[in-house]
Protein backbone atom coordinates (compact mmCIF):
# COMPACT_ATOMS: atom_id res chain seq x y z
CA UNK A 1 0.00 0.00 0.00
CA UNK A 2 1.98 2.94 -1.28
CA UNK A 3 1.09 6.31 0.25
CA UNK A 4 0.41 9.07 -2.21
CA UNK A 5 -0.48 11.69 0.40
CA UNK A 6 1.17 12.02 3.79
CA UNK A 7 0.18 14.47 6.51
CA UNK A 8 1.93 14.80 9.86
CA UNK A 9 0.93 17.24 12.60
CA UNK A 10 -0.81 19.35 9.99
CA UNK A 11 -2.13 22.64 11.34
CA UNK A 12 -4.04 25.55 9.82
CA UNK A 13 -4.69 28.57 12.00
CA UNK A 14 -6.48 31.73 11.04
CA UNK A 15 -6.47 34.90 13.15
CA UNK A 16 -9.15 33.86 15.56
CA UNK A 17 -9.61 30.17 14.96
CA UNK A 18 -7.77 26.92 14.45
CA UNK A 19 -9.43 25.25 11.51
CA UNK A 20 -7.17 22.20 11.41
CA UNK A 21 -5.69 21.20 14.74
CA UNK A 22 -2.66 18.95 14.16
CA UNK A 23 -3.89 15.99 12.15
CA UNK A 24 -2.09 12.93 10.78
CA UNK A 25 -3.17 10.71 7.94
CA UNK A 26 -1.85 8.77 4.98
CA UNK A 27 -3.75 8.08 1.80
CA UNK A 28 -2.80 5.10 -0.36
CA UNK A 29 -2.50 5.30 -4.11
CA UNK A 30 -5.66 4.07 -5.80
CA UNK A 31 -7.92 4.07 -2.78
CA UNK A 32 -11.11 6.01 -2.19
CA UNK A 33 -10.54 8.02 0.95
CA UNK A 34 -13.08 10.13 2.79
CA UNK A 35 -13.13 13.00 5.23
CA UNK A 36 -16.38 12.74 7.12
CA UNK A 37 -17.55 15.43 9.50
CA UNK A 38 -20.06 18.23 10.05
CA UNK A 39 -19.77 21.71 8.59
CA UNK A 40 -16.86 23.54 10.13
CA UNK A 41 -14.93 20.37 10.97
CA UNK A 42 -11.91 21.39 8.92
CA UNK A 43 -12.46 19.07 5.96
CA UNK A 44 -12.51 21.75 3.27
CA UNK A 45 -9.51 23.50 4.78
CA UNK A 46 -7.60 20.23 4.71
CA UNK A 47 -8.53 19.75 1.04
CA UNK A 48 -7.37 23.27 0.26
CA UNK A 49 -4.01 22.54 1.79
CA UNK A 50 -3.68 19.36 -0.26
CA UNK A 51 -4.35 21.16 -3.53
CA UNK A 52 -2.08 24.01 -2.45
CA UNK A 53 -4.82 26.59 -2.33
CA UNK A 54 -3.91 27.69 1.19
CA UNK A 55 -0.53 27.17 2.84
CA UNK A 56 -0.36 25.11 6.05
CA UNK A 57 0.45 26.98 9.26
CA UNK A 58 2.73 24.17 10.37
CA UNK A 59 3.31 20.46 9.98
CA UNK A 60 4.19 18.30 7.02
CA UNK A 61 2.06 17.65 3.95
CA UNK A 62 3.33 15.80 0.92
CA UNK A 63 1.51 14.86 -2.24
CA UNK A 64 3.16 12.28 -4.51
CA UNK A 65 6.41 12.99 -2.74
CA UNK A 66 6.23 16.76 -3.26
CA UNK A 67 6.05 19.23 -0.38
CA UNK A 68 2.99 21.47 -0.74
CA UNK A 69 4.90 24.57 0.27
CA UNK A 70 7.76 24.02 -2.15
CA UNK A 71 6.32 22.40 -5.29
CA UNK A 72 2.71 23.51 -5.70
CA UNK A 73 2.79 23.53 -9.50
CA UNK A 74 3.94 19.93 -9.75
CA UNK A 75 1.27 18.85 -7.30
CA UNK A 76 -1.49 20.80 -9.01
CA UNK A 77 -0.60 19.32 -12.38
CA UNK A 78 -1.40 15.78 -11.20
CA UNK A 79 -4.50 16.74 -9.21
CA UNK A 80 -8.04 17.26 -10.31
CA UNK A 81 -10.18 19.46 -8.10
CA UNK A 82 -13.97 19.48 -7.87
CA UNK A 83 -14.71 22.32 -5.46
CA UNK A 84 -17.72 22.81 -3.25
CA UNK A 85 -18.61 26.17 -4.79
CA UNK A 86 -19.67 26.60 -8.35
CA UNK A 87 -16.60 28.15 -9.89
CA UNK A 88 -17.65 27.60 -13.45
CA UNK A 89 -17.13 30.46 -15.86
CA UNK A 90 -20.58 32.01 -16.26
CA UNK A 91 -19.72 33.77 -19.50
CA UNK A 92 -18.59 30.65 -21.34
CA UNK A 93 -20.43 27.61 -22.67
CA UNK A 94 -20.09 24.08 -21.29
CA UNK A 95 -17.44 23.13 -23.86
CA UNK A 96 -15.85 26.57 -23.50
CA UNK A 97 -15.35 26.00 -19.80
CA UNK A 98 -13.56 22.72 -20.44
CA UNK A 99 -11.31 24.06 -23.20
CA UNK A 100 -10.35 27.17 -21.22
CA UNK A 101 -9.58 25.07 -18.16
CA UNK A 102 -7.48 22.65 -20.20
CA UNK A 103 -5.25 25.55 -21.21
CA UNK A 104 -4.20 26.14 -17.62
CA UNK A 105 -2.79 22.60 -17.67
CA UNK A 106 -1.18 23.18 -21.08
CA UNK A 107 -3.12 20.31 -22.63
CA UNK A 108 -2.58 20.57 -26.41
CA UNK A 109 -5.65 21.94 -28.18
CA UNK A 110 -6.54 18.87 -30.20
CA UNK A 111 -6.23 16.52 -27.25
CA UNK A 112 -8.21 18.95 -25.10
CA UNK A 113 -11.05 18.90 -27.58
CA UNK A 114 -11.10 15.09 -27.78
CA UNK A 115 -10.89 14.74 -24.05
CA UNK A 116 -13.59 17.35 -23.43
CA UNK A 117 -15.98 15.58 -25.75
CA UNK A 118 -15.23 12.24 -24.11
CA UNK A 119 -15.77 13.72 -20.64
CA UNK A 120 -19.06 15.31 -21.64
CA UNK A 121 -20.13 11.93 -22.97
CA UNK A 122 -19.08 10.26 -19.73
CA UNK A 123 -21.05 12.75 -17.66
CA UNK A 124 -24.08 12.64 -19.94
CA UNK A 125 -23.69 16.28 -20.87
CA UNK A 126 -22.99 15.95 -24.59
CA UNK A 127 -26.32 17.52 -25.49
CA UNK A 128 -25.48 20.59 -23.44
CA UNK A 129 -22.19 21.19 -25.18
CA UNK A 130 -22.96 24.66 -26.46
CA UNK A 131 -25.22 25.73 -23.63
CA UNK A 132 -24.35 28.71 -21.45
CA UNK A 133 -23.71 27.78 -17.81
CA UNK A 134 -26.66 29.74 -16.44
CA UNK A 135 -29.07 27.42 -18.22
CA UNK A 136 -27.83 24.29 -16.46
CA UNK A 137 -29.47 22.68 -13.45
CA UNK A 138 -27.57 22.19 -10.19
CA UNK A 139 -26.98 18.53 -10.94
CA UNK A 140 -25.64 19.28 -14.41
CA UNK A 141 -23.31 21.95 -13.07
CA UNK A 142 -21.94 19.49 -10.57
CA UNK A 143 -21.37 16.91 -13.28
CA UNK A 144 -19.63 19.55 -15.37
CA UNK A 145 -17.43 20.41 -12.40
CA UNK A 146 -16.45 16.76 -12.16
CA UNK A 147 -15.75 16.63 -15.90
CA UNK A 148 -13.63 19.74 -15.54
CA UNK A 149 -11.74 18.18 -12.66
CA UNK A 150 -10.71 15.35 -14.98
CA UNK A 151 -9.53 17.44 -17.92
CA UNK A 152 -5.88 16.90 -17.11
CA UNK A 153 -6.33 13.13 -16.50
CA UNK A 154 -5.27 13.51 -12.88
CA UNK A 155 -3.79 10.81 -10.69
CA UNK A 156 -5.74 12.12 -7.73
CA UNK A 157 -9.25 13.54 -7.83
CA UNK A 158 -10.35 15.70 -4.92
CA UNK A 159 -14.07 16.31 -4.44
CA UNK A 160 -15.30 18.68 -1.78
CA UNK A 161 -18.89 17.83 -0.82
CA UNK A 162 -19.66 16.42 -4.27
CA UNK A 163 -23.34 15.69 -3.77
CA UNK A 164 -24.47 18.41 -1.38
CA UNK A 165 -27.59 20.05 -2.70
CA UNK A 166 -28.27 17.39 -5.33
CA UNK A 167 -31.49 15.44 -5.63
CA UNK A 168 -31.27 11.66 -4.97
CA UNK A 169 -31.17 10.77 -8.65
CA UNK A 170 -28.28 13.11 -9.38
CA UNK A 171 -26.54 11.91 -6.24
CA UNK A 172 -26.66 8.28 -7.32
CA UNK A 173 -25.38 9.19 -10.73
CA UNK A 174 -22.37 10.96 -9.24
CA UNK A 175 -21.73 8.00 -6.95
CA UNK A 176 -21.66 5.50 -9.79
CA UNK A 177 -19.36 7.77 -11.81
CA UNK A 178 -16.99 7.97 -8.88
CA UNK A 179 -16.94 4.22 -8.59
CA UNK A 180 -16.09 3.95 -12.29
CA UNK A 181 -13.27 6.43 -11.86
CA UNK A 182 -11.85 4.61 -8.89
CA UNK A 183 -11.87 1.38 -10.85
CA UNK A 184 -9.80 3.07 -13.54
CA UNK A 185 -7.05 3.60 -10.99
CA UNK A 186 -7.52 7.21 -9.89
CA UNK A 187 -7.10 7.96 -6.20
CA UNK A 188 -10.35 9.51 -5.00
CA UNK A 189 -10.48 11.86 -2.03
CA UNK A 190 -13.79 13.26 -0.96
CA UNK A 191 -15.21 15.25 1.89
CA UNK A 192 -18.78 14.89 3.01
CA UNK A 193 -21.17 15.24 5.89
CA UNK A 194 -23.36 12.46 4.54
CA UNK A 195 -22.74 9.22 6.37
CA UNK A 196 -24.20 7.14 3.58
CA UNK A 197 -21.88 8.67 1.01
CA UNK A 198 -18.83 8.00 3.15
CA UNK A 199 -19.89 4.45 3.91
CA UNK A 200 -20.68 3.58 0.31
CA UNK A 201 -17.87 5.31 -1.53
CA UNK A 202 -14.84 5.09 0.73
CA UNK A 203 -12.37 2.31 1.34
CA UNK A 204 -11.16 4.19 4.38
CA UNK A 205 -12.09 7.44 6.01
CA UNK A 206 -11.29 9.84 8.79
CA UNK A 207 -13.92 11.33 11.04
CA UNK A 208 -13.29 14.99 11.78
CA UNK A 209 -14.75 17.40 14.29
CA UNK A 210 -13.50 20.82 15.36
CA UNK A 211 -10.33 20.48 13.36
CA UNK A 212 -9.31 17.18 14.87
CA UNK A 213 -9.36 13.61 13.61
CA UNK A 214 -11.41 11.38 15.87
CA UNK A 215 -10.99 8.10 14.05
CA UNK A 216 -9.42 6.61 10.97
CA UNK A 217 -10.30 3.35 9.30
CA UNK A 218 -12.60 1.41 7.01
CA UNK A 219 -16.31 2.28 7.48
CA UNK A 220 -17.38 -1.23 8.53
CA UNK A 221 -14.47 -1.63 10.89
CA UNK A 222 -15.23 1.64 12.65
CA UNK A 223 -18.86 0.77 13.10
CA UNK A 224 -18.00 -2.62 14.50
CA UNK A 225 -15.35 -1.23 16.80
CA UNK A 226 -17.49 1.45 18.40
CA UNK A 227 -21.07 0.33 18.15
CA UNK A 228 -21.58 -3.31 17.38
CA UNK A 229 -24.04 -4.57 14.85
CA UNK A 230 -27.47 -3.05 15.26
CA UNK A 231 -29.30 -0.13 16.74
CA UNK A 232 -32.67 0.01 18.37
CA UNK A 233 -34.07 3.55 18.26
CA UNK A 234 -36.91 4.93 20.32
CA UNK A 235 -38.40 8.37 19.75
CA UNK A 236 -40.22 10.78 22.07
CA UNK A 237 -38.36 9.66 25.15
CA UNK A 238 -38.36 11.98 28.13
CA UNK A 239 -36.19 11.60 31.23
CA UNK A 240 -38.72 9.45 33.03
CA UNK A 241 -39.08 6.98 30.21
CA UNK A 242 -35.33 6.94 29.68
CA UNK A 243 -34.78 5.80 33.26
CA UNK A 244 -37.37 3.05 32.82
CA UNK A 245 -35.57 1.83 29.69
CA UNK A 246 -32.19 1.85 31.39
CA UNK A 247 -33.56 -0.08 34.32
CA UNK A 248 -35.10 -2.66 32.02
CA UNK A 249 -31.90 -3.25 30.09
CA UNK A 250 -29.39 -3.17 32.91
CA UNK A 251 -26.07 -1.42 33.42
CA UNK A 252 -24.09 -3.23 30.75
CA UNK A 253 -26.19 -1.87 27.95
CA UNK A 254 -24.73 0.78 25.69
CA UNK A 255 -27.23 3.61 25.34
CA UNK A 256 -27.14 7.17 24.02
CA UNK A 257 -29.83 9.73 24.75
CA UNK A 258 -29.80 12.60 22.24
CA UNK A 259 -32.65 15.12 21.88
CA UNK A 260 -35.84 13.07 22.23
CA UNK A 261 -34.32 9.96 20.86
CA UNK A 262 -32.69 6.96 22.51
CA UNK A 263 -30.16 4.81 20.70
CA UNK A 264 -29.57 1.35 22.05
CA UNK A 265 -26.51 -0.38 20.61
CA UNK A 266 -26.88 -4.09 20.54
CA UNK A 267 -26.07 -7.29 18.76
CA UNK A 268 -29.70 -7.91 17.97
CA UNK A 269 -32.25 -5.13 17.84
CA UNK A 270 -35.18 -7.51 17.88
CA UNK A 271 -33.87 -9.05 21.09
CA UNK A 272 -33.80 -5.60 22.67
CA UNK A 273 -37.31 -4.98 21.44
CA UNK A 274 -38.46 -8.06 23.26
CA UNK A 275 -36.87 -6.99 26.52
CA UNK A 276 -38.62 -3.62 26.33
CA UNK A 277 -42.00 -4.98 25.31
CA UNK A 278 -43.57 -4.31 28.69
CA UNK A 279 -42.99 -0.57 28.34
CA UNK A 280 -45.33 -0.30 25.34
CA UNK A 281 -43.03 2.01 23.50
CA UNK A 282 -44.03 3.92 20.45
CA UNK A 283 -42.00 5.14 17.45
CA UNK A 284 -39.39 2.40 17.42
CA UNK A 285 -36.91 1.53 14.70
CA UNK A 286 -34.66 -1.47 14.32
CA UNK A 287 -31.73 -0.95 11.99
CA UNK A 288 -28.10 -1.69 11.28
CA UNK A 289 -25.51 0.46 13.02
CA UNK A 290 -23.81 3.08 10.84
CA UNK A 291 -21.20 5.83 10.89
CA UNK A 292 -23.67 8.38 12.17
CA UNK A 293 -23.87 6.34 15.37
CA UNK A 294 -20.09 6.26 15.64
CA UNK A 295 -19.96 10.02 15.26
CA UNK A 296 -22.68 10.54 17.81
CA UNK A 297 -20.88 8.30 20.27
CA UNK A 298 -17.54 10.04 19.77
CA UNK A 299 -18.76 13.62 19.83
CA UNK A 300 -22.21 13.75 21.36
CA UNK A 301 -23.59 15.44 18.26
CA UNK A 302 -24.88 14.47 14.83
CA UNK A 303 -23.22 14.99 11.46
CA UNK A 304 -26.01 17.23 10.19
CA UNK A 305 -27.35 19.88 12.51
CA UNK B 1 13.06 35.24 2.02
CA UNK B 2 12.59 35.57 -1.71
CA UNK B 3 14.12 38.79 -2.96
CA UNK B 4 12.71 38.59 -6.46
CA UNK B 5 9.60 40.80 -6.52
CA UNK B 6 8.39 39.06 -9.66
CA UNK B 7 8.73 35.48 -8.44
CA UNK B 8 5.74 33.28 -9.06
CA UNK B 9 5.00 34.81 -12.45
CA UNK B 10 5.24 32.42 -15.37
CA UNK B 11 4.22 32.09 -18.99
CA UNK B 12 0.90 30.75 -17.72
CA UNK B 13 -0.23 34.35 -17.30
CA UNK B 14 -0.89 34.15 -21.03
CA UNK B 15 -3.50 31.40 -20.48
CA UNK B 16 -5.31 33.69 -18.06
CA UNK B 17 -5.20 36.37 -20.74
CA UNK B 18 -6.65 33.92 -23.27
CA UNK B 19 -9.56 33.10 -20.99
CA UNK B 20 -10.38 36.82 -20.67
CA UNK B 21 -10.10 37.15 -24.42
CA UNK B 22 -12.59 34.30 -24.90
CA UNK B 23 -15.08 35.97 -22.59
CA UNK B 24 -14.54 39.27 -24.38
CA UNK B 25 -15.40 37.67 -27.71
CA UNK B 26 -18.49 36.03 -26.21
CA UNK B 27 -19.73 39.32 -24.81
CA UNK B 28 -18.46 41.47 -27.64
CA UNK B 29 -21.62 43.43 -28.23
CA UNK B 30 -21.47 45.01 -24.81
CA UNK B 31 -17.73 45.03 -24.35
CA UNK B 32 -16.61 46.64 -27.59
CA UNK B 33 -18.79 49.60 -28.48
CA UNK B 34 -19.59 51.66 -25.34
CA UNK B 35 -16.02 52.37 -24.12
CA UNK B 36 -15.06 53.44 -27.60
CA UNK B 37 -17.76 56.08 -27.81
CA UNK B 38 -16.62 58.16 -24.85
CA UNK B 39 -13.47 59.68 -26.38
CA UNK B 40 -15.35 60.13 -29.65
CA UNK B 41 -17.84 62.41 -27.93
CA UNK B 42 -15.04 64.40 -26.31
CA UNK B 43 -13.40 64.79 -29.70
CA UNK B 44 -16.55 66.09 -31.32
CA UNK B 45 -17.86 68.18 -28.43
CA UNK B 46 -14.70 69.63 -27.00
CA UNK B 47 -12.50 69.37 -30.05
CA UNK B 48 -14.76 70.85 -32.66
CA UNK B 49 -17.40 72.47 -30.52
CA UNK B 50 -15.32 74.19 -27.89
CA UNK B 51 -12.27 74.25 -30.11
CA UNK B 52 -13.91 76.63 -32.54
CA UNK B 53 -13.64 79.31 -29.84
CA UNK B 54 -10.05 78.66 -28.82
CA UNK B 55 -6.93 80.10 -30.42
CA UNK B 56 -4.11 77.80 -31.59
CA UNK B 57 -1.94 76.13 -28.96
CA UNK B 58 1.70 75.57 -29.84
CA UNK B 59 0.82 76.15 -33.47
CA UNK B 60 -1.95 73.51 -33.48
CA UNK B 61 -5.70 73.91 -33.64
CA UNK B 62 -7.49 72.91 -30.45
CA UNK B 63 -8.85 69.70 -31.89
CA UNK B 64 -5.36 68.76 -33.08
CA UNK B 65 -4.09 69.49 -29.59
CA UNK B 66 -6.51 67.23 -27.77
CA UNK B 67 -6.84 64.40 -30.31
CA UNK B 68 -3.65 62.47 -29.42
CA UNK B 69 -4.33 63.18 -25.74
CA UNK B 70 -7.67 61.45 -26.04
CA UNK B 71 -5.90 58.40 -27.44
CA UNK B 72 -3.61 58.53 -24.42
CA UNK B 73 -6.56 58.82 -22.05
CA UNK B 74 -7.96 55.55 -23.33
CA UNK B 75 -4.68 53.84 -22.42
CA UNK B 76 -5.57 54.86 -18.88
CA UNK B 77 -9.30 54.32 -18.63
CA UNK B 78 -9.53 50.85 -20.17
CA UNK B 79 -7.04 49.13 -17.82
CA UNK B 80 -8.29 51.23 -14.89
CA UNK B 81 -11.73 49.82 -15.32
CA UNK B 82 -10.71 46.28 -16.17
CA UNK B 83 -8.25 45.86 -13.32
CA UNK B 84 -10.58 47.25 -10.68
CA UNK B 85 -14.16 46.25 -11.43
CA UNK B 86 -13.26 43.33 -13.68
CA UNK B 87 -10.72 41.84 -11.32
CA UNK B 88 -12.84 42.38 -8.21
CA UNK B 89 -15.88 40.69 -9.72
CA UNK B 90 -13.80 37.69 -10.76
CA UNK B 91 -12.32 37.32 -7.30
CA UNK B 92 -15.27 37.98 -5.08
CA UNK B 93 -18.37 36.97 -6.96
CA UNK B 94 -17.54 34.57 -9.72
CA UNK B 95 -14.91 32.45 -8.01
CA UNK B 96 -13.16 32.42 -11.35
CA UNK B 97 -9.95 33.11 -9.54
CA UNK B 98 -10.48 30.11 -7.25
CA UNK B 99 -10.90 27.86 -10.26
CA UNK B 100 -7.68 29.09 -11.84
CA UNK B 101 -5.61 28.74 -8.69
CA UNK B 102 -6.62 25.08 -8.38
CA UNK B 103 -4.55 24.47 -11.51
CA UNK B 104 -0.81 25.05 -12.04
CA UNK B 105 -1.62 28.73 -12.61
CA UNK B 106 -0.36 30.82 -9.68
CA UNK B 107 -1.77 33.91 -8.03
CA UNK B 108 0.95 35.94 -9.71
CA UNK B 109 0.00 34.48 -13.09
CA UNK B 110 -3.60 35.55 -12.59
CA UNK B 111 -2.63 39.09 -11.57
CA UNK B 112 -0.34 39.37 -14.57
CA UNK B 113 -2.94 37.91 -16.93
CA UNK B 114 -5.50 40.44 -15.70
CA UNK B 115 -3.07 43.31 -16.24
CA UNK B 116 -2.26 42.01 -19.72
CA UNK B 117 -5.93 41.90 -20.54
CA UNK B 118 -6.40 45.49 -19.35
CA UNK B 119 -3.51 46.46 -21.63
CA UNK B 120 -5.10 44.51 -24.46
CA UNK B 121 -8.31 46.46 -24.04
CA UNK B 122 -6.26 49.67 -24.05
CA UNK B 123 -4.71 48.62 -27.34
CA UNK B 124 -8.04 47.78 -28.90
CA UNK B 125 -9.73 50.99 -27.87
CA UNK B 126 -6.67 53.14 -28.42
CA UNK B 127 -6.31 51.83 -31.96
CA UNK B 128 -9.98 52.50 -32.62
CA UNK B 129 -9.65 56.13 -31.55
CA UNK B 130 -6.43 56.46 -33.50
CA UNK B 131 -8.25 55.31 -36.63
CA UNK B 132 -11.00 57.84 -35.97
CA UNK B 133 -8.65 60.80 -35.53
CA UNK B 134 -6.71 59.72 -38.60
CA UNK B 135 -9.96 59.78 -40.53
CA UNK B 136 -10.50 63.32 -39.29
CA UNK B 137 -7.09 64.25 -40.67
CA UNK B 138 -5.62 64.99 -37.28
CA UNK B 139 -2.59 62.70 -37.52
CA UNK B 140 0.45 64.45 -38.92
CA UNK B 141 3.12 61.76 -39.05
CA UNK B 142 3.46 58.06 -39.93
CA UNK B 143 5.33 57.61 -36.61
CA UNK B 144 1.92 57.74 -34.99
CA UNK B 145 1.55 54.06 -35.88
CA UNK B 146 3.86 53.31 -32.96
CA UNK B 147 1.02 54.40 -30.71
CA UNK B 148 -0.63 51.03 -31.37
CA UNK B 149 1.95 48.81 -29.63
CA UNK B 150 2.53 51.55 -27.07
CA UNK B 151 -1.12 51.32 -26.09
CA UNK B 152 -0.37 47.81 -24.85
CA UNK B 153 2.96 48.59 -23.19
CA UNK B 154 1.77 51.72 -21.44
CA UNK B 155 -1.55 50.03 -20.66
CA UNK B 156 0.43 47.56 -18.54
CA UNK B 157 1.51 50.45 -16.32
CA UNK B 158 -2.05 51.64 -15.74
CA UNK B 159 -3.24 48.07 -15.20
CA UNK B 160 -0.63 47.61 -12.50
CA UNK B 161 -1.71 50.81 -10.76
CA UNK B 162 -5.33 49.75 -10.79
CA UNK B 163 -4.45 46.25 -9.60
CA UNK B 164 -2.58 47.71 -6.64
CA UNK B 165 -5.65 49.70 -5.68
CA UNK B 166 -7.88 46.66 -6.03
CA UNK B 167 -5.64 44.71 -3.66
CA UNK B 168 -6.70 47.02 -0.84
CA UNK B 169 -10.44 47.42 -1.21
CA UNK B 170 -12.93 45.40 0.87
CA UNK B 171 -16.01 45.99 -1.29
CA UNK B 172 -16.73 46.89 -4.86
CA UNK B 173 -18.18 50.34 -4.18
CA UNK B 174 -14.71 51.53 -3.13
CA UNK B 175 -13.84 51.44 -6.79
CA UNK B 176 -15.66 54.76 -7.15
CA UNK B 177 -12.99 56.51 -5.12
CA UNK B 178 -10.39 55.38 -7.62
CA UNK B 179 -12.32 56.85 -10.52
CA UNK B 180 -13.15 60.17 -8.89
CA UNK B 181 -9.94 60.81 -6.96
CA UNK B 182 -7.33 59.37 -9.26
CA UNK B 183 -8.65 58.87 -12.76
CA UNK B 184 -10.68 62.03 -13.25
CA UNK B 185 -8.10 64.50 -11.88
CA UNK B 186 -5.49 62.95 -14.16
CA UNK B 187 -7.85 63.10 -17.08
CA UNK B 188 -8.43 66.82 -16.57
CA UNK B 189 -5.09 68.13 -15.33
CA UNK B 190 -2.41 66.08 -17.07
CA UNK B 191 -2.26 68.27 -20.16
CA UNK B 192 -5.11 66.65 -22.07
CA UNK B 193 -7.41 69.63 -22.53
CA UNK B 194 -4.99 72.47 -21.87
CA UNK B 195 -1.22 72.71 -21.55
CA UNK B 196 0.11 72.02 -18.08
CA UNK B 197 1.85 75.39 -18.24
CA UNK B 198 -1.54 77.01 -17.59
CA UNK B 199 -1.60 75.55 -14.09
CA UNK B 200 -0.08 77.23 -11.02
CA UNK B 201 3.53 76.33 -10.40
CA UNK B 202 2.95 73.78 -7.68
CA UNK B 203 0.34 72.03 -9.84
CA UNK B 204 2.75 71.85 -12.74
CA UNK B 205 5.23 70.07 -10.50
CA UNK B 206 2.48 67.71 -9.33
CA UNK B 207 1.53 66.92 -12.92
CA UNK B 208 4.99 65.49 -13.51
CA UNK B 209 4.05 62.66 -11.14
CA UNK B 210 1.02 61.70 -13.19
CA UNK B 211 1.50 58.81 -15.63
CA UNK B 212 -1.03 60.38 -17.98
CA UNK B 213 1.11 63.50 -18.26
CA UNK B 214 3.94 61.45 -19.71
CA UNK B 215 1.64 59.33 -21.85
CA UNK B 216 0.07 62.45 -23.38
CA UNK B 217 3.53 63.86 -24.13
CA UNK B 218 4.42 60.63 -25.88
CA UNK B 219 1.32 60.49 -28.05
CA UNK B 220 1.49 64.18 -28.93
CA UNK B 221 5.12 63.84 -29.93
CA UNK B 222 4.49 60.74 -32.05
CA UNK B 223 1.53 62.41 -33.67
CA UNK B 224 3.74 65.10 -35.15
CA UNK B 225 6.68 62.75 -35.71
CA UNK B 226 8.95 64.11 -32.95
CA UNK B 227 10.57 60.76 -32.03
CA UNK B 228 13.39 62.31 -30.04
CA UNK B 229 11.03 63.84 -27.50
CA UNK B 230 9.53 60.64 -26.15
CA UNK B 231 12.42 58.85 -24.44
CA UNK B 232 12.46 60.67 -21.12
CA UNK B 233 8.72 60.08 -20.78
CA UNK B 234 9.12 56.43 -21.81
CA UNK B 235 11.77 55.87 -19.16
CA UNK B 236 9.51 57.47 -16.56
CA UNK B 237 6.67 55.14 -17.56
CA UNK B 238 8.95 52.10 -17.49
CA UNK B 239 10.17 52.74 -13.97
CA UNK B 240 6.67 53.64 -12.79
CA UNK B 241 5.35 50.43 -14.34
CA UNK B 242 7.95 48.16 -12.77
CA UNK B 243 7.36 49.63 -9.34
CA UNK B 244 3.59 49.36 -9.51
CA UNK B 245 3.74 45.87 -10.98
CA UNK B 246 5.98 44.61 -8.18
CA UNK B 247 3.77 46.27 -5.56
CA UNK B 248 0.60 44.89 -7.15
CA UNK B 249 2.00 41.34 -7.15
CA UNK B 250 3.08 41.65 -3.54
CA UNK B 251 -0.19 43.07 -2.30
CA UNK B 252 -2.44 40.73 -4.28
CA UNK B 253 -0.44 37.74 -3.09
CA UNK B 254 -0.97 39.02 0.42
CA UNK B 255 -4.67 39.48 -0.14
CA UNK B 256 -5.45 36.22 -1.88
CA UNK B 257 -3.19 33.65 -0.26
CA UNK B 258 -4.24 33.27 3.34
Amino acid sequence: MKSIIVAKSLVKKYDDLTAVDSIDFEIAEGEAFGFLGPNGAGKTTTMKMIYCFVPPSSGRLEVAGYDVTRHPRQIKSILGVVPQDDSLDPDLTVIGNLITYSRYYEVPKKIALERSNALLEMMSLSEKRKVVIDDLSGGMKRRLLIARGLINTPKILILDEPTTGLDPQARHMVWSKLRELKESGITIILTTHYMEEAARQCDRLVMMNNGKILELGAPDALVKKHIGQEVFEVDYVDEELFIKIKTALGDNQSIEHYSDRVYIYTRSASETAQRLQHLNLRAMTERKADLEDVFLKLTGRTLIE
Amino acid sequence: MNLNPFSGVSHRAYYVFLRHRDVFIKTITTSLIPPFLDPLFYLLGMGYGLGSMISPIHGMTYVQFIAPALVASVMMTAPFFECTVGTFVRIEYQKTFDAMISTPVSTEDVVTGDIMYGAGRAMLQGTAILIVITAFGLVKSPWAILIVPLCFLLGLVYGSMAMLYTSFIPAINYVDYFFTLIMTPMFIFAGTFFPVAQLPHWAQKAAWFMPLYHTVNITRALNIGDIGAIWGNMLWMLICGLIFYALALWRMRHRLVK
